[in-house]
């Protein structure tokens, strides 16, 4: 088509004078597929949470404090921290930002609830036997750290 | 015979555009005229930076065209383009966004003040540019989101395409901007 208007021919001269051509598709499809990355790890470390917790409760310890003990704080804060790299990228991908941040943020959960619940049922056989190993002999090392790191919250 | 493109959609044109490149000239020619009136009533841009403005979108859209989705509406991706352009070129220029309304524009004031039921009481010219100046006190997100909606008669659905937000924020954000105008106005009519 032959332009019609100043503006419109010097777009286009500028087009053709700078070379400009359009980035394949694979770019974008690689770019876009990198957004999600932090929500895979998200969803990972939030099911391992809940995996980890869901057995401490289910298997309660003869010391009640052994639940404080057991819940992986290190995942939770990773898990908060890549929930908001998460919810920031996701807004960046073609639809993310459709949605509110609450609504992602349940996403998120939603997700790390059901892997974990999968996580659980998958390994609870070999989790039993390890559990039951360590209550009827405990080692010393294990007696030793509890006393060392969680004594004080100890309800006499 | 080569198709008669006039009668394509945006969304059509683009599909084409990627089989053949020349198809993009059609895309320029019915946007040019648009995205003028968008950055003139966004800017107190000179001609010869809202040419440097358009050349800059076109660039990137015809760079990004295999990006384009088409689940999306052409108008509200250029649109998106033209924003993004702008935020940056405000910042380039170390410049704040001033709406900067032509006489078709005025028009739409009125329509905006019939749409509140204001016309009783604001319905000269010097009271029509109270409200453009008002509009300008406005914050930037209002401001944009007021244009949008008002000035470029976008559905709440294609701002939040173009702003990239749920759609629940833009009626949030158009029922306080509407909001902040009415307090001024109300500050007028009480000033006078």
């Amino acid at each position: 088509m032959k332009p019609t208007t100043d503006t419109t021919e010097k777009i286009l001269t500028a087009i053709e004078s700078q070379r400009v051509t359009p980035r394949p598709t694979w770019y974008f499809t690689l770019r876009n597929s990198l957004f999600w990355v932090p929500g895979i790890i998200t969803t990972l470390l939030g099911a391992y949470t809940v995996a980890g917790l869901l057995y401490g409760v289910l298997h309660p310890h003869p010391n009640p404090l052994f639940l404080i003990a057991a819940i992986p704080l290190l995942w939770v804060i990773s898990f908060m921290l890549f929930s908001m790299i998460t919810i920031s990228l996701l807004r960046k991908t073609h639809s993310g930002y459709r949605h509110t941040t609450l609504q992602l943020l349940l996403i998120s959960v939603a997700s790390s609830i059901i892997l974990g619940l999968l996580f659980y049922a998958i390994t609870q056989d070999a989790n039993d036997n390890n559990m039951k190993t360590y209550y009827r002999y405990p080692t010393e090392h294990q007696n030793d750290f509890f006393e060392r790191n969680y004594s004080t919250l100890r309800i006499n | 015979m080569p198709p008669n493109t006039d009668d394509f959609t945006d969304e059509a044109l683009v599909i084409e555009c990627k089989k053949d490149q020349k198809h993009f000239a059609v895309l320029v020619e019915r946007y040019v005229p648009k995205l003028t009136k968008y950055i003139k009533r966004r800017s107190l841009a000179t001609s010869d930076d809202i040419d440097d403005l358009l050349q800059n979108i076109f660039i990137k859209v015809y760079r990004n065209i295999n990006e384009y989705d088409t689940s999306l509406l052409f108008s509200s991706w250029i649109y998106r383009i033209a924003h993004n352009e702008m935020i940056d070129w405000y910042r380039r220029e170390k410049r704040r966004a001033t709406l900067s309304l032509d006489d078709e524009a005025q028009d739409i004031v009125s329509k905006l003040i019939t749409e509140e039921d204001m016309t009783a009481r604001f319905s000269h010219d010097e009271q029509k540019q109270y409200i453009i100046k008002t509009l300008n006190t406005l914050g930037e997100k209002y401001k944009e989101i007021l244009l949008l909606r008002f000035f470029e008669e976008k559905s709440y659905e294609e701002i939040a395409d173009i702003l990239k937000i749920p759609s629940g924020t833009v009626a949030v954000r158009i029922n306080r901007a509407k909001k902040q105008l009415q307090q001024a106005l109300k500050d007028y009519e009480t000033n006078n």
